[in-house]
């Protein structure tokens, strides 16, 4: 692993007093412009870290490591990357990885299929057309993935937000065929040879990678050495539940009391799926709309959005006739 | 703190017990530690800096727990010491009944007050002073180091393939295009192919209780990684108690088998294939299903068999041997391929049942070697058998 410049300056605080919309360069773009590139306007991601949370976030920024995040579904490993990205201001590539993605598939795309329609003459060009064939020019074809895009515009002098969404879902090698990538930060392109990618040596640009990680399948060792371990923990503490409903659902805050005391009494019980804090945050919102009281929400109404089994389901309803008893 | 001083020795300690675990760190892991700390991470609190440590040097949530309870170990001299109390240390509204973290509920300065345990002096024998750090937070940390890692499973059965092009056509065939147009004259739409898919299934039964008992939780974590990460079509995995079909004639060995090492192989063809018995679904046997539909569903598929043989409690038995011979002849009669890992190490099987065992089928420890030699065999490699089925 090359010895990486350290970042003394960015900071991640977690802050609040962000406005709620601002222009942030638009990711997902066909080419990375070196200038005037086009931006867009992103709403602000309400997101509570904890300090520890914070303090790994720094961290990663720091000594340009990926950040691993783990922790139970439903518990802010996803949104953690959209708030990052906000509050730095940078435009955040996000690349959900599927079973049968490919490592090279973060970096770039070849376009075979059409080229090879391009490569097709057609009896209906003129002797012009003919000459200043196109296809000659394979750049055409290439097209970056969210990793390679950061990388490129980091190369341009500004930075990214890498967002490398559910890892495990690919094959068990995918994380080892990014190693060079993600230490190195460059690559190059095999079709075209001078096609060749290279972050900026100013840390301030270096792109920051989170990765999330649901255990489906263990992780090359080679790779995790490389990582920031984060364990992305349900709250522990019944202020900062408060303090998250209250940011995400401001309006229903009379329900918020009793939705978190029913709520941390169905984590006590042995649930296949324990609810987490996004099915907290659907189930109040959803409530809300319906009218329900702080009545309602005590005795468990509308728990379609809380508990996923109707295992768990069964086991709550016999759990509820015999408290009304 | 200074963190100038040689080495920040406190954390050395720390960062060689870890590598002593076989934890994957590297001068480089350390000399990150130092340069966080130099930039000023971890030194607000105890705490903190214990995060940090788990932060750069744990990579699940195991190694977290490991960390956490290694470095509560480290004697509270070697620690700088803190004197502006954190409110992180003391012990806040946490919410009990969660797990992970929230165990640090010390306050900077608790254990100092605890007095060291003395026993008294008994006829004339001198007390015995134990010392404070000891006796304090976690003494001992117990991981589990099996032979056979989750990801040594996974990658050594992942070599079990059987690729065969199947589902929607989303590959481009580069050949058959090329020679399409050349045939047609004119622009010809791309010949998509579908993707290679891996088919090959395997039938693991895994042998429950009894002498098997130790091996219980390693069995538990190599079945988990063939199930989930395999990557095979499918990856069944039932259970059973010895084996899954009994009451083989074991009359047919003279006398009642009273001959420690009969000879089998006189006997060998009157021996009738069994299938008839119940494998369960569940690790604690308690949801059967019949043998024979699970055969009937794995149908050419690969068989493996993880059981000790006997080779655990050092054991020849004949009736075990003949019920062997059986269910390998009634598994003959569904699919080829079947292999035996056993968990007892392959020093333990002479004089044991696995070793007669081993005369009618491949087994192979349950070791790293041992899987990948057992995929081998599963994929056609050769294998002399002294006497085969």
């Amino acid at each position: 692993m090359p010895k990486r410049k350290l970042d003394r300056e960015t900071r991640f605080n977690g802050d609040k007093e962000l406005p709620d919309q601002q222009k942030i360069e638009k990711a997902e773009v066909e080419e990375v412009l070196a200038e005037g590139w086009p931006t867009e306007t992103v709403e602000k991601e309400p997101y509570l870290a904890d300090e520890s949370l914070i303090e790994a976030v720094n961290l990663a920024i720091a000594l340009g490591r990926p950040l691993l995040l783990q922790g139970d579904p439903g518990c802010g490993k996803t949104c953690l990357a959209y708030a990052v990205a906000y509050e730095l201001g940078c435009p955040l590539e996000v690349a959900y990885v599927k079973s049968t993605s490919r490592a090279r598939d973060l970096l770039y795309a070849y376009d075979a299929v059409k080229r090879l329609y391009d490569a097709q003459i057609s009896p209906h060009m003129s002797e012009e057309e003919r000459n200043q064939v196109k296809v000659r020019d394979v750049n055409r074809y290439i097209r970056l993935g969210p990793l390679g895009r950061a990388v490129a515009r980091s190369g341009c002098g500004r930075r990214s937000v890498v967002l490398i969404d559910e890892i495990d879902k690919a094959d068990i090698d995918f994380p080892n065929d990014l190693l060079w990538e993600l230490d190195r930060l460059e690559f190059k392109v095999d079709e075209a040879p001078e096609m060749r990618f290279k972050a900026s040596d100013d840390p301030k640009h270096r792109p920051l990678v989170v990765i999330t990680h649901n255990e489906e399948k263990a992780l090359p060792a080679a790779f995790l050495r490389r990582c920031i371990y984060h364990y992305v923990s349900f709250p522990q503490n019944l202020e900062l539940l408060e303090r998250i409903l209250a940011m995400h659902c401001p309006e229903a805050d009379s329900l918020h009391g009793n939705a978190i005391d029913s709520l941390l009494k169905l984590r006590q019980k042995d649930l296949l799926k324990k609810p987490g804090l996004s099915e907290l945050i659907d189930w109040v919102g959803y409530a809300w709309i319906k009218d329900a009281n702080a009545e309602d929400i005590a005795r468990l109404r509308y728990a379609g959005a809380l508990i996923k089994h109707e295992e768990d389901r069964k086991r709550i309803t016999r759990d509820s006739r015999k408290d009304e008893r | 703190m200074n963190v100038s001083e040689p080495d920040s020795f406190f954390l050395w300690e720390l960062f060689r017990q870890l590598q002593r675990r076989k934890f994957p760190l590297g001068p480089e892991d350390f000399e990150d530690m130092r340069r966080a700390l130099k930039l000023g991470f971890g030194l607000r609190s105890r705490r903190a800096l214990r995060e940090l440590c788990c932060s750069l040097w744990a990579k699940s949530v195991r190694d977290r727990d490991i960390i956490n309870a290694l470095f509560d170990q480290i004697p509270r001299d070697k620690l700088p010491a803190w004197t502006v109390a954190d409110a992180d240390d003391a012990p806040g509204n946490d919410i009990s009944g969660c797990d992970f973290t929230g165990q640090d509920d010390e306050t900077p300065g608790a254990s100092g007050d605890l007095e060291a345990p003395v026993t008294r002096s008994f006829a004339g024998l001198p007390e015995i002073r134990i010392p404070v750090d000891f006796v304090t937070g976690y003494p001992f940390t117990f991981v589990h180091l099996y032979p056979l890692t989750y990801r040594e499973t996974a990658q050594a059965w992942r070599r079990l393939r059987e690729p065969v092009r199947e589902g929607p056509p989303v590959e481009i065939d580069v050949d058959e295009t090329v020679s399409e147009r050349c045939r047609a004259g004119v622009a010809v739409p791309v010949v998509l192919i579908p993707r290679r898919r891996n088919t090959a299934r395997l039938l693991v039964l895994a042998d429950r209780n009894g002498s098997m008992t130790p091996y219980h939780p390693f069995v538990d974590e190599v079945s988990e990684a063939v199930r989930h990460s395999g990557s095979m079509k499918t990856a069944d995995v039932y259970y059973c108690h010895n084996l899954p079909v009994e009451g083989a004639d074991s009359g047919l060995l003279n006398a009642g088998g009273r001959d420690p090492f009969p000879d089998v192989d006189g006997v060998l063809k009157d021996i009738e294939p069994q299938m008839k018995g119940y494998v369960y679904e569940d690790a604690g046997l308690m949801a059967p299903v019949k043998f024979e539909e699970v055969l009937a569903a794995a149908y050419g598929a690969s068989v493996a068999i993880i059981s000790d043989a006997g080779a655990a409690r050092n054991r020849m038995r004949n009736r075990r041997l003949i019920d062997t011979i059986a269910f390998l002849k009634g598994l003959r009669r569904f699919t080829r391929r079947t292999v035996w890992l056993n968990p007892a190490d392959d020093a333990r099987w002479p004089k044991t049942t696995a070793e007669r065992i081993a005369r009618h089928v491949p087994m192979f420890p349950l070791t790293a070697r041992g899987v990948h030699r057992a995929v081998d065999v599963l994929k056609g490699r050769p294998f002399y058998l002294e006497s085969p089925l």
